[in-house]
């Protein structure tokens, strides 16, 4: 996949029951580029390519690292905290 | 119907906080909400006759499950009144069906939405407009229907704008995007009744839309001046039903569909001319699109040199033709996302028994 799609891609792998799934990452867009410029924008992964296909799966699961996708976070339209700032709520 | 089993957050009676909380908690879609109360909330299962903790499906892209008791919360908060709650229920359903591939329309870069069609007495008995003005703004039923379908996908599907959600631009419509037919005024049948139902019937059918495109013809005096029109809006090499084909909306305003039936032109008439006519050239396609759509439309772009020109869809039962809004010489063109089929889904009781008012689930 392309960086831009790693947290759908991270979502689905977890939400399909696949959270260890082997990815392999390469810089946004693919799409669109001439044949000449596809290979060096490969070149970099493809050791990575082969340790998805070869390597333990923990040792994969390993090198993942934390895959968590954070939820919506949109940012607050506000120069400066207002007298709402503090909104967080209690759980009952 | 059961009582409101959900986790709950204990918050301050002012209404700015309550919203400031949901938009930092990412539960919103940036406009106010109303806050979703237990007894908000179970007045909104008042008319469902299922069970609170009933689960319709999994919803993608996060895949978590969409109970009853969910849709409920989405739909307070999306300003609906508990009347409308079986609309919104059925348009989940009908989401859910594997030929909408909802999955695809939540994660795609392309700026698709569903758009809920509501045709039958029910449309009527909620006041959802399909005359003048039906995309907006002003009629509650069609906006916070529309906005609880898009707070349902966001907050349960996990369809998060940018994250999870990768439309480029996103849509106007992603906002709210429901309507019903114009029935009264349609000079052909309305659309559930073609797809087999009594015209006392209710459904919902859900579409992957983009917005409305629209086609303006002021001067046509005949079906086939009109045709020429419309069929010319419809045929543009960007669209994503010319590789894909969907199911893509032709929607006459009663104006311009009566000067189409009344030179006898039934809705057959009118796809056939479509299909023969709403062509992309061939030579409108560059060499790179040619070849990319090859293997996913072999039909017409496997074997380039033998089409001169691309239809829209590869049946012309593809078409989707509607009757909707109010006076004036315009209709409108709704591309679809291409990789999703349109589903319609009759409005009944859990025990599948077909409604003429939803005062009969209360």
């Amino acid at each position: 996949m392309t960086d831009s799609f790693t947290a759908l891609a991270h979502t689905l792998a977890k939400s399909t029951g696949y959270p260890d799934l082997a990815m392999v990452v390469v810089k946004h867009p693919i799409g669109g580029l001439k044949k000449t410029d596809v290979g060096p924008r490969m070149v970099p992964v493809v050791q990575e390519l082969l340790d998805a296909l070869t390597l333990d799966p923990a040792e994969l699961l390993r090198r993942a690292g934390d895959r968590t996708v954070g939820g919506f976070r949109p940012p607050r339209p506000r120069l400066a905290a207002g007298p709402n700032a503090n909104t967080g709520g209690s759980n009952e | 119907m059961s009582d409101v089993t959900a986790d709950r957050v204990r918050l301050t009676d002012d209404i700015v906080s309550v919203n400031d909380y949901f938009y930092d908690q990412g539960l919103s879609d940036g406009l106010p909400i109303v806050p979703p109360t237990p007894e908000r909330v179970l007045a909104m299962l008042q008319f469902c006759d299922r069970d609170a903790d009933e689960v319709l499906g999994s919803m993608p892209p996060g895949y978590t499950e969409a109970s009853v008791q969910r849709l409920a919360v989405n739909a307070v908060m999306a300003g609906c009144q508990p009347e409308f709650f079986p609309v919104v229920l059925t348009a989940v359903e009908a989401m859910l069906a594997e030929e909408f591939n909802l999955l695809g329309v939540q994660a795609t870069t392309h700026s698709v939405s569903p758009l809920v069609i509501v045709n039958g007495p029910i449309a009527r008995e909620l006041t959802i407009n399909g005359g003048a003005g039906l995309f907006g703004p002003g009629w509650r039923a069609n906006a916070t229907i529309g906005r609880a379908i898009r707070l349902i996908l966001l907050n349960i599907g996990g369809a998060y704008p940018g994250s999870t959600d990768k439309s480029t631009f996103g849509s106007p419509a992603k906002y709210s995007y429901c309507i019903a037919e114009n029935e009264a005024e349609t000079p052909w049948g309305p659309w559930h009744v073609d797809n087999g139902f009594a015209p006392e019937d209710s459904t919902v059918t859900v579409l992957g839309c983009e917005s409305p495109h629209n086609i303006n013809d002021h001067g046509a005096r005949s079906a086939e001046e009109l045709m020429v029109t419309v069929a010319s809006t419809v045929a543009t090499a960007g669209c994503n039903d010319i590789y894909l084909t969907g199911n893509p909306i032709i929607m006459f305003s009663p104006e311009h569909a009566a000067t189409v039936a009344n030179d006898g032109w039934d809705k057959a008439r009118v796809r056939q001319y479509l299909y023969d006519n709403a062509r992309v050239p061939m030579s409108e396609f560059n060499v790179s699109n040619i070849k990319r759509f090859g293997p996913i439309r072999p039909k017409f772009f496997a074997n380039p040199d033998q089409h001169d020109s691309v239809p829209l869809v590869d049946e012309p039962s593809g078409f989707t033709i509607l009757v909707a809004g109010g006076p004036g010489k315009h209709s409108s063109f709704i591309p679809t996302f291409g990789e999703t089929t349109r589903v319609i889904r009759p409005i009944t009781t859990k025990d599948g028994r077909l409604i003429r008012s939803v005062t009969e689930l209360r």
